[in-house]
């Protein structure tokens, strides 16, 4: 149901790699999955309506102590002062 | 071939609340990086956003200000993409429900641009490459933005500027963004495209990206439009892709990202309830908002005789035109006191940014006081002008300057005795005068305004003397 | 088996000191954790340091909160400050959280002993606990067995009696499922009674903290210390407290029965649950027949919509800012590709992928969007139901616990949450509990649904239930803590 191309599309909006993956039974797995996902096309249902929701009182614009920089980088891969750093390059040698 | 360009412009305006708008971080400029965070605006697992509600009413004035339908109930949505400056890998913004529906601006010649919407949305951190890294500082991130988006309306770089112009005068006038292009609390992208005049297909359009200016604005619409048509004569056909501007160059080129088309997967984010505003609250914006400087202006002209172009130095910052307005306060002639103000004080307050932040010396209050007795004829243009230095110079109010004397007038024998005085002490003037030399009377003016200490009235002192010659 | 007031009654008749109470559950947790593997880690120091701080409470005469020095475990993915949270994932094998869940901060408050985070499925994605990154937790009940999912290390340390209480969390039957597996009672409140804010998130919409207690008055006891609306979840919502409603009388109270959950049942789980009706029945409650035709559309609804949830809420783990990250690597968006590819399991990636499908452009119309039509029309068809009932009495799951290891295609096993779903889709709350053993010997659990915030009546319902057959399906274990 599901194609290798469209698979490979998911893939990289949700930014998973399909190097490792067992690609065939991968969409395997998604395809049956989907076909009982599709079990709700045969139901008739009506429009949404909003109208149920509660509201709730909204947060007052009052400053309120940040966290520390140390605590939010502390479970960085990898920081210089005080930024968070992401690398363009790592450790992949021409294959 | 004759090209029109057809322009809408996405403008994004910080607005001016004092903590984010999911998160009680301060939205402060500037600061050491990651100093303003916190485990929702850094996307940690398990964090929920709690909206703040200045950022909905900032919105709706915003909104308001610009004639839009506002959405008593609107919804926030997730819009997906992945990029470093964006930690939950999601924008939380508004997709089908936004807050604001059409409303437009109006340039000066009358001709509207009329706006498609505007809606809330929070920003992402910023960036710094270096080398082979990227490095992110995450305290923009969650700042509360509002999307202006126009239709196609504007046929011109000139109406482009102006149009942005004056979004940044109304957004100021409102109180709900400093709108500064320079400091990122404006941005604006430009979209374009050309077609023959007459039609009335859209041609296709090219995104331009990284405007830091109403400068560069033009420039980039200039570039585009010379660009497309050169493509467009050739036989070649414009891409819809994203442009980069660059500054130094004047030019455009294109992005190249490997991001297949954007399917930002939107849907309504479970984690924020709707939106609501009560039919009360509503109320109470609406009836808050300012006078618009459009208004503003058009009234100062219409009902207070004042000078177009005056009107316009008085009404573009909110703190000029409430100083004059205070200044003018049970004055008679409010034109007296908007020249004098333009006239004085404009050509000492010359910077933009001292404009916007009036914050003379004199008060508006002392201002009031001195106009007061200037209408009552106690005293004259001339000592008034000096009584004005010494108040800016000093921040004391007038009275510190008047002696008694000055404030009890000059009457009439006492001007006769300075003119009669002065007459006898310059014959050559008089003679001068006499053969036909015009402008010899102003000497004997001099001579009577120094000797009064510039207390006379000049034009009474002039006519005076000229009596006395003729006799 | 071990329950609040018997910690209670040793602490108050000084008895026994908190420390050494607590030392006894971290000792025999230590012990068994090999065999039921029902914890990811033990916090010792802290439970030592709660437990001291309660003994100098006890002695300076004040009174006990409810909760104060009863030792229990936390599902591992509610966030402890300072101490690992690791959603048995990869991922955030060695994550350590900034910031404490609210749940976490009112059990501090109430100085309630933590003896260690519980096992759990991947990112409280599965219904075996065997998606763990660290391996599945097993059924004290018989270790050849799997203890459930997603909460499973939860149930099972506290059906070991290795925790006298647990807090878990349930997006589609997760605190349910295993509290049934294992024998124990479990409780997943009304959406938004207790504050989301901490538990790391699968489905927004759906997910729910809740206790896995060893009777009723526990469940009850533990919901009223952990509900409460919280100004920082804009979902949370007001409750009323329920352990003072709870009298076991159930004169007059009309139950639904619901044929559709109970087709294809196997013959102990249909027997069982028969009893339990003709029990309830001569207690004076009404047996009302309900039509739920929906509940057919309820698992595809659910799969839909929570993996699409979950699509949007895993996509931050990208490496940069916290959890685990790729070391080879061409260009950043390879390292965000393969920090996720590496770091999630199977089971988590495939949802992903199911997730992003059913939000893409061209599926979202079919799929989500639909998913969101049939949602709603569930969420209607409940207001019906409890317009001719007062609850819904159903088995919780349509079997007992798996084996360990039978790894069962992923359509099969989200079929067996056909009961539990259901209420997640509609934010009701429900409770599942003991009502008897299959031929094996593994517990059957059954549950009963309420309607918005009847958290007491569904309780009270369950506790006339739990008296009336005097816990005879609550089985105390041959492992853990002997009091």
């Amino acid at each position: 149901m599901i194609t290798q191309t469209e698979l490979e599309k998911i893939a990289a909006l949700a930014k998973l790699s399909l190097d490792k993956e067992d690609t065939q039974a991968l969409l395997n797995d998604v395809s049956s999955i989907l076909d009982f996902a599709n079990a709700i096309a045969e139901v008739e249902v009506g429009e949404l309506n909003l109208t149920e929701e509660k509201t709730k009182e909204l947060r007052e614009d009052i400053i309120y102590p940040s966290t520390s920089v140390e605590d939010i980088l502390s479970n960085a891969a990898e920081q210089r002062d005080g930024y968070f750093v992401a690398r363009k390059l790592g450790g992949l040698t021409d294959e | 071939m004759s090209w029109e360009m057809v322009i809408g412009l996405e403008t994004h305006v910080e607005l001016s609340t004092k903590t984010k708008i999911f998160c009680s971080c301060t939205t402060k400029f500037g600061g050491e990086p990651n100093t303003h965070c916190c485990p929702v605006c850094t996307g940690q697992p398990g964090s929920l956003p709690v909206l703040n509600q200045t950022v909905v009413e900032y919105a709706a004035k915003a909104g308001l200000a610009l004639n839009c339908e506002i959405s008593l109930k609107s919804i926030m949505a997730r819009k997906h993409y992945v990029y470093p400056d964006l930690s939950k890998a999601y924008q939380i913004s508004q997709f089908e429900k936004p807050l604001c529906e059409g409303g437009y601006v109006e340039l000066s010649n009358g001709k509207r641009i009329n706006l498609t919407r505007i809606h809330i949305e929070e920003d992402a951190g910023k960036l710094v490459h270096q080398g082979n890294t990227v490095m992110i500082d995450y305290n923009r991130g969650g700042v509360p933005l509002i999307e202006i988006v126009s239709e196609p309306d504007i046929r011109s770089a000139e109406e482009a500027t102006e149009y942005l112009e004056k979004l940044q005068i109304i957004m100021r006038a409102v109180r709900v963004s400093d709108c500064r292009m320079q400091e990122g609390s404006m941005r604006c992208d430009v979209n374009i495209s050309l077609r023959q005049k007459g039609e009335t297909q859209f041609g296709t359009r090219s995104e331009i990206k990284n405007l830091n200016s109403f400068t560069s604005v033009a420039a980039a619409i200039a570039y585009e439009f010379e660009r497309q048509a050169e493509l467009l004569e050739s036989g070649g056909r414009v891409v819809q892709e994203t442009r980069n501007f660059d500054a130094d160059t004047g030019m455009t080129s294109s992005m190249r990202s490997k991001e297949n088309a954007d399917d930002y997967r939107y849907f309504t984010d479970p984690d924020i309830v709707p939106v609501v505003i009560s039919q009360e609250r509503f109320e109470t914006l609406k009836n808050s908002l300012p006078e618009m400087p459009d208004k503003k202006c058009k009234r100062y002209v219409e009902e207070l005789g004042i000078a177009e172009a005056d009107a316009k130095l008085l009404t573009k910052y909110h703190k000029v035109s409430a100083y004059f307005e205070e200044a003018s306060k049970d004055c008679e002639n409010p034109k007296t006191i908007a020249t004098f103000m333009i006239t004085q004080m404009f050509s000492l307050i010359t910077t933009e940014s001292e404009r916007e932040n009036w914050s003379p010396t004199v008060t508006a209050a002392q201002m009031n006081e001195l106009m007061k007795l200037l209408e009552s004829g106690k005293i004259n243009r001339n000592l008034t002008k000096r009584v004005f230095t010494q108040m800016l110079e000093s921040g004391k109010p007038a009275g510190d300057f008047l002696s008694e004397k000055d404030l009890a007038g000059f009457d009439d024998s006492e001007l006769e005795a300075l003119c009669r005085a002065a007459v006898a002490e310059n014959p050559k003037s008089v003679s001068d005068y006499q053969s036909g030399k015009e402008k010899a009377i102003k000497a004997l003016v001099g001579a009577v305004m120094r000797q009064s200490k510039g207390r006379a009235n000049a034009l009474e002192a002039e006519e005076k003397l000229k009596a006395i010659i003729a006799e | 088996m071990n329950k609040i007031k018997d910690i209670k009654h040793l602490l108050e008749a000084r008895e026994a000191s908190c420390v050494e109470v607590t030392k006894q559950f971290l000792s025999a947790s230590q012990q068994e954790n090999a065999e039921l593997n029902a914890y990811i880690s033990l916090t010792e120091e802290t439970a030592l340091k709660t437990a001291a701080a309660v003994d100098k409470k006890q002695q300076s005469g004040e009174k006990l909160l409810p909760l104060e020095g009863i030792p229990f475990v936390l599902k591992d993915n509610i966030a402890t400050a300072g101490l690992k949270t690791t959603c048995a994932s990869r991922m955030l094998e060695n994550h350590v959280p900034i910031y404490d869940a609210a749940v976490w901060e009112s059990l501090q408050k109430q100085n309630a002993v933590l003896i260690g985070k519980g096992n759990m499925d991947e990112f409280a994605m599965g219904s075996t606990c065997e998606t763990s990154y660290f391996g599945g937790a097993k059924n004290p009940q018989n270790t050849d067995y799997v203890a459930g999912g997603s909460s499973g290390g939860v149930a099972a340390a506290v059906a070991g009696g290795l925790s006298i209480f647990g807090i878990g969390s349930d997006t589609g039957g997760s605190i349910r499922q295993p509290a049934s597996f294992c024998g124990i009672v479990g409780l997943k409140p009304t959406y938004g009674a207790v504050s989301r804010r901490g538990l790391i998130a699968y489905a927004s919409s759906f997910d729910q903290i809740g206790p896995l207690t060893t009777c009723v008055e526990d469940a009850a006891l533990v919901f009223d210390a952990i509900r409460g609306e919280d100004p920082l979840d804009m979902t949370s919502r007001d409750s009323s407290a329920v352990s003072d409603q709870l009298t076991g009388d159930i004169k007059g109270l009309r139950i639904g029965i619901a044929k559709e959950y109970f087709e294809n049942l196997p013959k102990d789980l249909a027997d069982s649950l028969q009893q339990a009706i003709a029990l309830y029945q001569s207690l004076g409650a009404e047996i009302v027949p309900i039509e739920f035709p929906m509940l057919k559309y309820s698992l595809p609804t659910y799969y839909i919509l929570a993996c699409a949830e979950a699509s949007s809420n895993l996509g931050r783990y990208d490496g940069i800012r916290y959890g685990y990250h790729a070391e080879k690597f061409s260009d950043l968006e390879d390292f965000v590709c393969r920090t996720r590819s590496e770091g999630f399991g199977e089971e988590v990636r495939r949802r992903i992928l199911l997730g992003t499908y059913v939000l893409s452009a061209g599926y979202f119309d079919a799929y989500y969007h639909k998913a969101q039509l049939v949602r709603n029309s569930i969420k209607n068809q409940f207001k019906t139901i409890f317009e001719s009932c007062d609850c819904l009495l159903t088995p919780t799951v349509p079997l007992t616990a798996m084996k360990s290891g039978a790894n069962l295609d992923p359509v099969k096993t989200y079929q067996t949450d056909i009961c539990t779903v259901t209420v997640n889709i509609a934010g009701l709350p429900a409770v599942s509990i003991p009502c008897g053993f299959d031929s094996k010997g593994l517990p059957i659990g059954m549950q009963l649904i309420g309607n918005q915030f009847s958290e007491a009546l569904i309780l009270n319902t369950a506790l006339a239930f739990e008296r009336e057959t005097a816990e005879q399906y609550i089985k105390t274990p041959d492992r853990g803590v002997k009091l």
